[in-house]
């Protein structure tokens, strides 16, 4: 093969390799690594390296060398003040020195490669403006170059110099992307942040409306999601409703309960946004309903329309919108909002979830008085139960006995008046004892409807005799009353009762005036029955102990009439109300519902000590 | 005044009898006195008893089961359950006497009932 030959083949061979390792990788190094060995294997040289000129313009760096040994080296630097090289580069030409041996500058080289090196090429890499650094070829013998070689290095120097415009513009392109995504990033990391710090706020209150409060200021507030405008609505299921509750400007927060959409086509796109629970960005003007929800009435901005959602469930609605700057609302400000949402929607069911243990615990608190008073009640009625059994019969004997000895007795010898002091006693205590039991044993209810104005006028007939007798007036005012549902047994137990009372407080007479009347309520109404008598009332230091089981201030008292009048009143789900107007007399008011539905339950009932059986 | 009818009375208890005994004997009535269940059984066998007043609470045999033998031989006589014990009293349907007078020092609430069964 002839040299020309060979070189032009040399020419071709190179220069399609060049092409191909440009083409072939992106990373930098590995191209420049493989154009010096390609270099350094084509033209025969001991050593090829690309030394680039810093930025300061005072060193270069050796970035990539043909040679092993200096590959590893991440940084050889070459002094700037090597003036071949300097001079090249700043020539913008080739340097060669074909025999260097007697050159002192050549050390440097020496240094770099751990040889003198006899012959020098330096190639400068640059473009139009900017200069990168040079190709190095050192060989350890004098060499020679021919033109065409010089041609072909210059084409090599080209290609080192495209792989680095192309490697910097990848990296600035690069860059720019990574300072859009820091920017970006940041927002994001903001906004993160926001919601992270609101979510760790929401999760720990239980109360609806801090909730609320700490939402608006986080959409709207200058440290938050910086919208300018919020409103929350939340759901009223039974209603069929969203009903505004909070809304926000700038941070400050401020009462939407003036707003109520319904949830059907007049509810526009937020009963849209409700019923198909994903969240809607709408412009204000399209939707006349949004209109409402603002202070200032119909608006021409972008809203978006995010809906509360916990456990699949849509709780409301957050709505908000940038009135002031008019900014649009993009998909990643929906997203924000969105998140925002599920954590309110979670806060929300946590609260309710607090609420509802709340009201439970407390009912269990109060059942669990109930129980222990019923307890109470009923060791008191085994109690009373064996005592009765016990009792009776010997008041029986002694008693009836003594009936039976006055019935013999002969004479006035006193004995006589004794016993009937015995058969008095006797009959005070039997008294007692059963009004003892009527306290302490569940009496058997039986319900029906009546017209508790005939149970009055029953109570009042049974005692006629007895008020006129103590020159007592009895003014009535009955209005009409729908029959109600009770045990007209215990109703007129407790009518007596409050009669009897009424009666025994005014010795020397007085008047009683029984009234009775419809009121209305939300649990379907109550009738009332008033009693109110002259006797000079109930003396404040007692008044709270009237219905307690064994008080009394009459002598002879059992302390049990008001205490059983008000467990039936109870059971019955009315209540009693007392009036008093010390000096003057004393109201007693029983209040029945008219609702069946809110009869009270029975709380003790004594066992049977006797096997029931039935007789065939 | 009680036209000779005959009344059993089963009590545990020898005081009532005593009163009892007394009251009814001075209003006409004939007196059987039966101190637990296996007695009165006896006596309402061997006699055309009237009427029984049981009281409910005795031992051994107690006034359920009584009541329950007694009207299972003659179902029209009328029995009087009369016991210290209040609360039976709404149980009285189903314990199928023919009334339940708690026990009290004046008879008058007893004779009036014995007056109305015996009509």
């Amino acid at each position: 093969m002839s040299p020309e030959r060979s070189l032009l083949e040399k020419t071709k061979d190179v220069l399609s390799r060049l092409i191909k390792i440009n083409n072939a990788s992106v990373d930098l190094r590995d191209r420049l690594e493989q154009i010096v060995l390609l270099i350094a294997g084509a033209f025969e040289v001991t050593f090829c390296g690309f030394f680039s000129l810093q930025r300061r313009g005072d060193s270069f760096i050796l970035e990539a060398a043909s040679d092993c040994s200096h590959r590893k080296a991440d940084i050889c630097c070459l002094d700037v003040e090597e003036e071949n090289l300097r001079q090249s580069i700043r020539e913008k030409r080739l340097l060669i020195i074909a025999d260097w041996s007697n050159d002192p500058r050549r050390t440097y080289w020496q240094k770099i490669t751990g040889y003198k090196p006899r012959s020098f090429l330096g190639i400068p890499i640059s473009d139009e403006n900017v200069t990168y650094g040079a190709l190095v070829l050192l060989h350890d013998r004098p060499r020679a170059w021919a033109q065409e070689e010089v041609g072909l290095l210059d084409i090599a120097g080209q290609a080192v110099a495209g792989a680095l415009r192309s490697a910097d513009a990848l990296l600035s392109s690069k860059e720019r992307i990574v300072e859009t995504l820091a920017h970006e990033n940041a927002g994001m990391v903001r906004e993160l942040s926001t919601l992270y710090k609101i979510s760790g706020h929401l999760m720990t209150t239980v109360s609806v409306d801090e909730i609320g409060k700490t939402v608006i200021k986080a959409i709207t507030g200058d440290e938050g999601l910086g919208f300018d405008r919020a409103v929350i609505c939340l759901m009223d299921e039974q209603e069929q409703v969203l009903k505004g509750v909070w809304r926000g400007e700038k941070g400050e927060e401020s009462s939407a309960r003036d707003v109520i959409i319904p949830l059907n086509k007049d509810g526009g796109a937020l009963a849209q946004a409700v019923q198909e629970k994903t969240p809607i960005t709408i412009n204000a003007k399209s939707d006349p309903v949004l209109g409402k929800i603002w202070f200032g009435g119909l608006e021409c901005v972008d809203c978006a329309l995010v809906p509360i959602t916990a456990k699949d469930k849509v709780m409301g609605v957050i709505v908000v919108d940038n009135s002031c700057n008019n900014r649009a609302i993009t998909r990643e400000n929906v997203c924000v909002i969105s998140m925002l949402a599920n954590h309110t929607g979670l806060a929300l069911d946590n609260a309710r979830l607090y609420t509802f243990l709340d009201r439970t615990n407390k009912e269990l608190v109060e059942a669990r008085g109930l129980l222990a008073e019923a307890e109470k009640l009923a060791a008191m009625g085994e109690m009373a139960s064996t005592l009765a059994h016990e009792i009776r019969n010997p008041l029986v004997s002694i008693g009836g006995l003594a009936r039976r000895a006055i019935k013999v007795v002969n004479g006035d010898n006193g004995g006589k008046r004794y016993l009937e002091v015995i058969v008095d006693e006797v009959g005070r205590l039997e008294k007692t004892l059963n009004e003892l039991l009527d306290y302490v044993q569940e009496p058997e209810e039986s319900y029906v409807k009546k017209d508790i104005n005939h149970i009055i006028e029953e109570c009042l007939e049974l005692m006629r005799r007895e008020f006129e007798e103590g020159s007592i007036t009895i003014i009535k005012d009955l209005e009409s009353i729908p029959p109600i549902w009770c045990d007209q047994r215990q109703i007129k137990h407790t009518l007596f009762n409050i009669l009897l009372n009424a009666r025994q407080a005014m010795p020397g007479g007085g008047a009683i005036q029984v009234s009775s009347s419809v009121e209305d309520d939300e649990a379907g109404g109550y009738v009332t029955c008033t009693i109110k008598d002259t006797g000079g009332g109930i003396p404040e230091a007692i008044l709270h102990n009237i219905f307690n089981p064994f008080f009394t201030t009459k002598k002879g008292g059992s302390g049990l009439g008001l205490a059983i009048s008000y467990r039936i009143v109870s059971h019955h789900g009315g209540k009693i109300e007392v009036e008093n107007e010390p000096g003057r007399g004393v109201a007693f008011s029983v209040k029945l519902p008219m609702n069946s539905a809110h009869r009270g339950y029975r709380v003790f009932k004594p066992k049977n000590r006797v096997k029931k059986q039935k007789i065939e | 005044m009680g036209e000779n009818k005959k009344i059993l009375v089963v009590d545990d208890e020898e005081s009532i009898h005593l009163l009892y005994r007394e009251e009814l004997e001075e209003d006409g009535y004939q007196v059987f006195s039966a101190m637990n269940g296996e007695d009165a059984l006896e006596i309402f066998e061997s006699n055309p008893v009237d009427l029984v007043i049981l009281d409910i609470n005795m031992p051994g045999m107690d006034g359920i089961e009584v009541l329950r033998k007694l009207k299972a031989k003659r179902p029209s006589v009328p029995v009087i359950l009369s016991t210290a014990y209040s609360e039976y009293k709404h149980d009285l349907g189903s314990w199928a006497s023919d009334d339940y007078i708690v026990k009290s020092s004046s008879l008058d609430e007893l004779k009036t009932s014995i007056k109305k069964r015996l009509e």
